[in-house]
């Protein structure tokens, strides 16, 4: 298959899952509790105010209308208004976003600058103690709750040892605690992915013939092995990303960080689901942008991608 | 078609002598694999200790006595007493039946709606497939903590929105997973030779494609388990989960985290007994994948 072709069907693919994802997002918000019309009302109003509310937003149209004009609207980039804030959902998204970026490309990083080196030593030296540990530790990683792993974190550091601030932002102090407790819990796939394709990698045919043909064990390793095993540990970073940019929902409520995350958990206690929807639907269109983004660089890369077809 | 009928006859009888030897083997796989084993112990004891509060408890876990608030472990209180003065212990006791339960029924609902559209899918091919991957692509496409964050909040709180939830968010993979295993052995011969003797294409699946999955499904539900312990945990903590004062775990933990400066043990306690659980069965699924076929290796992930 051709580069460009892979790339519409995969643009294809992610247009219909999109679609479909405002579907579902659509649909969720249908069987919400209450009635949109009678909250923006309020308590007092009376069955003609709300009859009157109800038609200025579309609900008396039917479902499908409902659901065009719906997506239309997205693409407009028109998520509708906070009950809340009274503003444009959209501001609100962006106004949060920075903090959720700055959160997820910081716990990346230091999930990144632990796990690659400790996952090519576990991949070279597999039986060794230091190996046993890592792969334990990456074990309890996937075990490990997070809230409570954040308290207790916020027990020492903040509490006891009192180095470090337990809630909000402000400071790259703020910023510890919250990146690190994110890191730990990525750090288990992506020390496992590394060690395996690493293993992969050096198993390689190409590898033995460096090997045989004298070149020492460094140059083997950065020039062969690294370079070819790169490739899925990079998909993994990008989709971890991508999880992050909407995933970090435990983490930030518990640090009080003013993400998205965050924001979501509120506008949901709140009742705001213009609000809930707008940020659950920027989540996916994240993800799902993200997830493409790295399939084209993957096929882009290594173009026997490109025949795996994938439906 | 005489012919066809003993050679399929025949084979099913090779087959039945070569599952009783495979589940021998498993069995001594698992025996040698002294982590694993453990996981299956704990995993035991966990039940056990859920099954029995619903006849004994020390105390009674939803009885406050604010005069003993907030006491470390004692003799009279192994694990202590939480914000409102009701004994931990009791209440974790009490407790394992939302956790345990929860994650028991959503991992089993999640698996057997994932195993009937992966089947569906993998040996019908064609449009049914198309329709059914494209149903998965759009589940993966939300994060798995969001997507139930967005059905709890939809559906209202409560224990059939957590299983709702959790089974939802986790059929996809299962279906996806299941194909995979299903493409592979479609056009294996003793397929053909069922379809030749003339069964339904129920039957088929039912009898031939169905067992063949078993292995790789019963893989995945032990990490899920792991998982749906910690996203059920997770959603009572934030307060989406189980209502107080029911005291599912996760929901102690967000009760007692206010007072967790002054009492630690209100929140560590419930929290070791969520990481426990969550990773025995981890070390269980890694255990059985191993037990059941080295080659899952690269295939099947946890959480």
């Amino acid at each position: 298959m051709s580069l460009g072709k892979f790339i519409a069907k995969r643009a294809f693919q992610a247009f219909v899952t999109l679609i479909g994802a405002l579907l579902v997002v659509f649909l969720i918000m249908r069987i919400l509790p209450g009635d949109p019309a009678r909250l923006i009302a309020g308590p007092e109003a009376s069955w003609e105010d709300i009859e009157n509310i109800r038609k200025m937003l579309g609900l008396d149209k039917p479902l499908y209308i409902q659901f065009i004009e719906y997506v239309k609207c997205v693409f407009k980039g028109d998520f509708g208004k906070s009950i809340k804030y009274g503003t444009p959902v959209i501001n609100e998204i962006l106004a949060r976003l920075p903090y959720t970026v700055l959160l997820a490309v910081a716990a990346e990083a230091i999930a990144v600058a632990l796990a690659l080196p400790l996952g090519v030593y576990s991949a070279l030296k597999p039986n060794s103690t230091l190996s046993r540990f890592i792969s334990a530790i990456s074990l309890f990683g996937a075990s490990l709750p997070i809230f409570w792993l954040a308290l207790i974190f916020i027990y020492i550091f903040s509490a006891k040892l009192k180095w470090l601030p337990s809630f909000g932002a402000g400071s790259w102090k703020h910023l510890i605690l919250p990146s690190f407790t994110l890191a730990l819990l990525l750090m288990g796939n992506l020390t496992r992915i590394t060690r395996s394709s690493v293993m992969e990698a050096a198993s390689m045919n190409h590898v033995t013939t460096a090997v045989a043909k004298g070149l020492d064990n460094g140059k083997v390793l950065r020039r062969h092995v690294l370079r070819v095993s790169m490739i899925p540990i990079v998909t993994i970073m990008g989709l971890q990303i991508g999880s992050l940019l909407g995933g970090a929902v435990i983490t930030e409520t518990v640090f009080a960080w003013p993400g998205i995350g965050s924001l979501l958990i509120d506008s949901i206690f709140y009742r705001d689901y213009p609000l809930a929807q707008g940020i659950i639907l920027f989540i996916v269109l994240a993800f799902v942008i993200v997830n493409l983004a790295v399939d084209f660089i993957y096929g882009l890369i290594d173009p026997r991608v490109r025949s795996r077809t994938w439906s | 078609m005489e012919l066809a009928n003993t050679r399929y006859n025949n084979v099913l009888s090779q087959i039945k002598q070569e599952k009783t030897k495979r589940r021998r083997e498993l069995l001594e796989t698992l025996r040698k694999n002294k982590w694993a084993l453990a996981s299956l112990y704990i995993i035991i004891a966990l039940c056990a200790m859920s099954l029995v509060s619903f006849i004994y408890t020390p105390y009674n876990p939803f009885q406050f006595n604010l005069a003993i608030a907030r006491q470390p472990p004692s003799l009279s209180h192994p694990l202590g007493t939480d914000e409102l003065g009701r004994d931990i212990l009791s209440r974790i006791m009490y407790g394992g039946r939302y956790t345990l339960g929860i994650s028991f029924i959503s991992v089993t609902l999640g698996a057997l709606i994932g195993v009937a559209l992966g089947i569906l899918a993998g040996y019908n091919g064609g449009k049914v497939d198309t329709v059914i991957m494209r149903i998965v692509d759009i589940m993966l496409a939300f994060p798995t903590i969001l997507l139930a964050i967005a059905l709890v909040a939809a559906v209202g709180q409560g224990v059939k929105s957590l299983i709702l939830a959790i089974s939802i968010t986790t059929f996809p993979v299962y279906a996806r997973l299941v194909r995979g295993t299903v493409l592979q052995i479609v056009n294996e011969d003793y397929i053909t030779a069922a379809k030749l003797i003339g069964l339904s294409s129920y039957k088929i699946m039912v009898k031939h494609v169905l067992p063949n999955t078993m292995s790789v499904v019963i893989v995945q539900m032990s990490y899920y388990m792991g998982l749906s312990i910690l996203l059920a945990s997770a959603l009572g903590f934030l307060g989406l989960g189980v209502p107080p004062p029911k005291p599912e775990w996760g929901t102690m933990i967000g009760g007692g985290r206010i007072y967790f400066f002054s009492a630690p043990h209100i929140v560590v306690i419930p929290g070791i007994f969520i990481f426990i659980t969550s990773l025995a069965f981890n070390l269980l699924g890694d255990g059985l994948r191993e037990a059941l076929d080295p080659k899952l290796r690269g295939l099947l992930r946890r959480g």
